[in-house]
């Protein structure tokens, strides 16, 4: 069950187009608040109220170097997402598949031809 | 969160899909046993199947929007709980596809129905 409510958190977490942005911005790099709030232009206490989330869902690893606390993206957690996305895909893949061979059995009726 | 979008093309015209799309004896042949579908807007129904370890056998569906021979919009919660403002899409397009042919683009959620805010 631990592991559901885990999958369905990153789910949530992913669902926020700003925490969205942030994980887009910090794919390309590691980068302090000040940096992500000039990338973003959205207010500072909104990026660091999203890190926090990002931080608590382990998508986002946190270090200090000097003044600044620095920001990296952790993207193990989305490979859930992944593994949901690719399942869902492939019934459907099915289902299209069986589709197909439906129609190819089909007889077409005559206000249907092309 | 963005949509996941499969495109196929069928060699056969738009209005016969649409008819493997909307008879329910032809959608029992590719999907589930639908019981109550019509392609109407506001029509619900349920698609059934066996259940399964944690899935209770059967989608409960509401059409939400109709263009003959063209889109198909419906809700599809599969579990208790689930989002219904979450819809399934099928559209078809004559234009795209091989001719002649049809291009059938399905659009679904890219998170589960039950993973969202």
């Amino acid at each position: 069950m631990s592991r559901a409510l885990a999958t369905e958190s990153v789910f949530q977490v992913i669902s926020c187009p700003t925490r969205r942005a942030l994980l887009d911005t910090l794919s390309r790099g590691e980068k302090n608040v000040g940096e992500l709030v000039r990338s973003l232009a959205v207010t500072q206490s909104a990026v660091s109220q999203q890190l926090a989330v990002l931080k608590r869902a382990g998508l986002v690893r946190e270090h200090r170097a000097g003044r600044f606390r620095y920001y990296r993206l952790r993207a193990q957690p989305l490979a859930e997402v992944d593994t949901w996305i690719a399942r869902y895909r492939a019934h459907v893949e099915r289902q299209l598949d069986a589709l197909g061979q439906v129609l190819d059995a089909m007889p077409d009726e005559p206000e249907e031809a092309p | 969160m963005t949509d996941i979008r499969i495109v196929r093309d069928y060699p056969h015209p738009p209005a016969k899909v649409w008819r493997a799309l909307t008879d329910p004896a032809l959608i029992a042949l590719w999907a589930m046993r639908p019981e109550g579908f019509a392609a109407v807007v506001g029509n619900r129904s349920r698609f059934v199947a066996k259940p399964q370890r944690g899935w209770r056998g059967f989608v409960e569906c509401e059409v939400l929007e109709v263009r003959e021979r063209e889109l198909l919009r419906y809700s599809w919660i599969g579990n208790e709980g689930e989002d219904a403002r979450r819809p399934l899409l099928a559209e078809l397009d004559a234009e795209g596809a091989l001719r002649p042919g049809s291009a059938l683009s399905v659009r679904f959620p890219a998170t589960p129905a039950n993973g969202g805010t």
